[in-house]
């Protein structure tokens, strides 16, 4: 019987991963959408969202199933339990960069106002901690978490930048205003899948070490 | 003080040692569960703390075990006083083919101590069983259902005023309702007693206990917090048989 559990729970482990790269590839074409305004890329996003949705229910289902039929304990019971959690992460990543693409097609549309090289920097930086966050559950490997959280505090500082910098440009031209709003909503949303990169590297190293790992104060 | 010290504990049958080297602290007025697979030495470490192994012909055992300071292993300890102090709760619930208030009462007419009117409804509503049965407490213990059997074996050993319960597996003869309601008599006598169960049922353990030791071929593999024991346990051994890898 805890050979079919251990199964059941490598086979949600897998589904998990599944999503989490069509997630990857989801923010990796809203930032090539947005760096190189390719409207293509947009549709490719909104159509995958829908799978992203039916497979975060699916995944919350098996999940829910396994810990009233297994009653699982100990390091399987930390997997269920982050699997849930990153799986809900996951799919708000999915929705950000859906968000991201809409605000995408209004600049392709109105190209006057530039993030600066600021957008560009803070794309690399958060597909960069999804990476490694993801390739942390993959391997149970945590070695890679204070880099994750050095790039957190670098996206967040950019984006105080970028939204100076932007606002020092509504100042001199007011009438980019609704545009300026938009890069400002993008910016925030990359600072958001940061956040949720930093959520799924302290999820996992909760499932390494079994010890509670957010918010230390030691990293505010 | 009701604790149990234990310190340094071996006992053998003949040649084989059925316990090595066993230490831990049995906290007051908390449930400990001692789990483990089947010959680990659970019940053999559990029938220590009243000395009920002394009766096997070729047991010896060295190590200290206290209890209020002393230790039950000293010459001269009273076992009456002892087993009075610390009762026990079996497998299967095993109440005198007599009547209920003659279970309740044997104890104390053996001691014999004359007023118990009061003791009986004390013990039967401290197990949830006076409202069913004080109209019929004249009536077999036997009739009982296994449930209020193993109630009534419980309320027996209440009587004679203990502080430490220990329990061997005491809902392995039980449904999973009647179990059910066992579990939350413990919660309620915790209150004032000690409680240590064995038990093979780690869902049951995760639930009621409060601390959790694992043993194995008769050590104490590990010892703490049950939150801990099921959560993140430090030894490999203990993750892997509550995860069901090992066991």
């Amino acid at each position: 019987m805890e050979k079919h559990f251990h199964h059941e729970l490598e086979l949600l482990k897998q589904k998990l991963l599944d999503m989490a790269n069509k997630v990857q590839q989801m923010l990796s074409d809203s930032v090539d959408a947005l760096v190189n305004l390719a409207l293509s890329k947009t549709d490719i996003v909104n159509s995958v969202e829908h799978d992203i949705n039916r497979q975060e229910i699916d995944i919350d289902q098996h999940a829910l199933k396994l810990i009233a039929l297994h009653q699982p304990a100990g390091q399987d019971l930390r997997l269920l339990i982050i699997i849930l959690k990153i799986n809900n992460d996951l799919e708000r990543i999915a929705d950000e960069t859906v968000n991201m693409c809409e605000r995408v097609v209004r600049l392709i549309e109105n190209p006057q106002l530039e993030g600066g090289n600021i957008l560009p920097q803070m794309e690399g930086i958060v597909k960069e901690m999804l990476s490694k966050a993801i390739d942390a559950l993959v391997k149970s490997d945590i070695s890679q978490a204070q880099s994750i959280f050095q790039q957190e505090e670098q996206v967040d500082a950019l984006h105080r930048q970028l939204v100076r910098d932007v606002i020092d440009q509504i100042k001199r031209r007011p009438e980019i205003t609704e545009l300026a709003l938009d890069i400002i909503s993008i910016s925030h949303r990359l600072e958001r899948i940061g956040d949720m990169a930093v959520n799924i590297i302290e999820d996992v190293m909760y499932f390494v070490t079994g010890e509670e790992e957010r918010h230390p104060f030691d990293r505010t | 003080m009701s604790e149990i010290i234990v310190k340094n504990l071996n006992l053998y049958y003949g040649n084989f040692q059925a316990l090595t080297n066993v230490s831990c602290l049995f906290e007051e007025k908390k449930i400990t569960a001692i789990i483990g697979p089947s010959g680990c030495g659970k019940s053999t470490l559990l029938k220590t703390f009243n000395r009920m192994n002394d009766l096997i012909e070729s047991v010896r055992f060295d190590g200290r075990i206290l209890i209020d300071g002393n230790n039950i292993f000293d010459d001269g300890y009273d076992l009456v006083d002892l087993r009075k102090k610390v009762g026990m709760v079996f497998q299967r619930p095993n109440p005198f083919p007599l009547s209920i208030i003659s279970n309740i009462t044997f104890g104390l007419k053996i001691r014999r101590l004359k007023r118990y009117d009061d003791v009986v409804e004390e013990c039967l509503k401290a197990v949830s069983l006076w409202d069913d049965l004080k109209d019929e407490l004249t009536g077999p213990a036997l009739q009982l259902s296994l449930e209020q059997q193993q109630r009534l074996c419980i309320a027996r050993l209440l009587a004679v005023k203990p502080e430490i319960i220990l329990m061997d597996e005491p809902c392995s003869a039980l449904d999973p309702i009647a179990t059910a309601r066992i579990e939350e008599l413990m919660l309620e006598l915790k209150k004032k007693y000690t409680i240590i169960i064995v038990t093979h049922n780690m869902q049951q353990a995760s639930r009621i206990s409060d601390f959790c030791g694992l043993m194995w071929l008769g050590k104490l593999v590990e010892f703490d917090a049950t939150e801990k024991i099921f959560t993140n346990p430090k030894e490999k051994l203990t993750q892997d048989y509550i995860t069901g890898r090992a066991g």
